[in-house]
């Protein structure tokens, strides 16, 4: 569980917060963070990680400040950024050098991911191109097998068999051990995954949901042409996707899908997004506390 | 299966073994300045003994400045963008992280050219690299002698500076956020370029100053010339090392303040 509790961020002297007194409960399961460029996003999972010291508030994993970088909740989290690097020569060097220090890693699971990838561990990380130097890395990020892992833009540059390899390495981690937070714009690639969404805008958390929350609330159909009284539709595949109210789709008899996020994000990203909101934190939700900088979205 | 690699040893309190863990994690890195510097120096040893004296008292110092440099940036690497951020979130205490920072580089990397020079020295001529120096400039004519307390007085200045230089390096590359190893590097040199110009300001300053008293000409020869600038001398390299010690501790202070709270 990952508690953000009135977490500010802002950089250097800068008077403009990257984070802006954000407070959530983050659940076990496989989440995805939503947000236009510069939201908060990686900022957030920075602070989390611990390679950034909140400027306020507090980021909690299971009860313990990660601000106090002691080395027993450091190993518990692994954040993978969208441009690091290799650091080291290989992946091999990598699991003799800084896996010692996560007590869960598994080298088993590491051979599996890196041939999953088409890789080798002895490979030279820097002779590899941008998009295999990624995967050798989220292969290793993977089977360090920390109970808070922090993707940003993982399946950036991922050729489609490589997404699916992915697909499935996180899909072995959606158990009641692991927290994974998947930073993305490419939401269509892992869309059946995820187990919530988080939705960041402008510096601060809009939205935090469970996938059956949001299957709860709204129906996602997809017709030939525009449903009437649609909170949000968009053409996506030839059909018309639309978002409306479960109660409002069983009474125009329309059967649902399932939660479309590609739709979902068009529609918190629109001129709908208030309405869309106001029907996702309205009163009939029992265990869900809406957050968004304290402010209320009823 | 997951493999359990815990030992029983408790990662949040501080030990030894850790600062060994954290050598080891830098060690990919480090190992090419440290079999580098370790070359270079044993090379230069050798060559020192191999050399007419003449030839190494005029040489030695353009010999050695490679390893002065390479010594005073030792640390810069510590600014690589990729190995920085995973050394801050690396899961070891920050205290065995700062002492091993601070082994590396005030430890481990002065002693190995300190140490091979000296000791290839000693084993040939039985004496310290100062001792051998000073034999060895005594020699050509017209040239004054340079005493060993005047060679002690420099040594200690350019340990100063040195290690001003080297703490700066550390200082940058390790809290900045950009461009750490150009940071590192430059300001470094600012420290040990600025502190060496201005002494020699100084020392021209003196110079002029005891000429116009007449001290330095007359019946003074050359040696007993150069023995009274260094005399009139002494009292500013005194001060100078002591602006540059508190220079250093003052830096030293923050660096050990900061360390825990430094930023990816």
């Amino acid at each position: 569980m990952i508690e953000l509790k009135n977490l500010s961020y802002y950089y250097g002297k800068s008077t403009v917060a990257a984070l802006d007194n954000v407070s959530a409960r983050i659940g076990n399961g496989v989440h995805l963070m939503l947000g236009e460029n510069g939201a908060g996003k990686t900022t957030m999972l920075k602070c989390v990680a611990g390679l950034l010291l909140p400027t306020g508030g507090e980021c909690v994993v299971d009860g313990v400040s990660v601000t106090k970088r002691l080395p027993s909740e450091l190993a518990r989290v692994f954040y993978l950024g969208v441009d690091d690097g290799a650091f080291m020569r290989d992946i091999d060097t990598m699991a003799k050098r800084h896996a010692p220090f996560y007590s869960r890693f598994d080298a088993e699971e590491l051979k599996r991911n890196l041939d999953a990838f088409g890789l080798s561990s002895s490979q030279k990380l820097s002779s590899m191109s941008l998009g295999m130097r990624h995967k050798a890395m989220l292969a290793y990020a993977l089977s360090l097998n920390t109970e808070v892992l922090l993707l940003d833009e993982p399946a950036n540059g991922l050729d489609i068999e490589s997404k699916m390899a992915l697909l499935r390495m996180i899909a072995g981690k959606c158990d009641d051990e692991h927290t994974v937070l998947v930073a993305t714009h490419t939401i269509s690639d892992m869309e059946t995954l995820y187990d919530g969404l988080i939705v960041m805008q402008a510096n601060h958390i809009r939205l935090t949901a469970m996938t059956e929350e949001i299957a709860e609330r709204f129906a996602f159909v997809r017709t030939l042409s525009k449903v009437d009284d649609s909170l949000y539709s968009e053409w996506r595949g030839g059909k018309m996707c639309s978002i409306l109210p479960v109660d409002m789709a069983d009474e125009l008899g329309l059967e649902s899908g399932p939660v479309d996020y590609a739709v979902l994000y068009g529609a918190l990203h629109s001129p709908a997004a208030p309405e869309v909101i106001k029907y996702m934190t309205g009163p009939g939700r029992s265990d869900y506390k809406p957050f968004s900088n304290g402010v209320d979205y009823e | 299966m997951t493999i359990q690699q815990e030992s029983s040893r408790n990662r949040d309190r501080f030990s030894w073994l850790g600062v060994w863990d954290v050598t080891k994690f830098w060690w990919p890195v480090l190992k090419w300045e440290f079999w580098i510097l370790l070359g270079y120096t044993l090379l230069v040893s050798v060559l020192a003994i191999s050399i007419d004296t003449h030839v190494l008292a005029l040489m030695w110092s353009l010999a050695v400045s490679p390893i002065a440099y390479a010594v005073m940036f030792a640390s810069s690497l510590f600014g690589l963008k990729s190995m920085r951020e995973r050394f801050i979130t690396l899961p070891a205490l920050n205290s065995e992280k700062l002492v091993f920072t601070l082994l590396w580089t005030f430890v481990v990397i002065p002693c190995i050219s300190e140490l091979i020079v000296n000791a290839v020295f000693y084993l040939y001529w039985g004496q310290s690299e100062n001792e051998v120096l000073l034999r060895m400039i005594e020699a050509p004519d017209g040239v004054a002698d340079m005493s060993m307390e005047h060679m002690t007085v420099f040594k200690y200045w350019s340990v100063a500076i040195m290690m001003c230089g080297m703490m700066t390096c550390l200082y940058c590359s390790t809290m900045s956020r950009s461009h750490n190893i150009i940071k590192g590097i430059g300001f470094s040199l600012l420290v040990y370029t600025i502190p060496s110009f201005l002494l020699g300001v100084l020392a021209g300053l003196v110079g002029y100053s005891l000429g116009k008293k007449g001290e330095l000409t007359g019946n003074v020869n050359v040696e007993e010339a150069m023995n009274r600038l260094f005399d009139s001398m002494g009292i500013y390299l005194g001060g100078f090392c002591v602006v540059m010690l508190v220079y250093f501790v003052v830096m030293l202070t923050l660096y050990i303040r900061k360390f825990a709270k430094r930023q990816g």
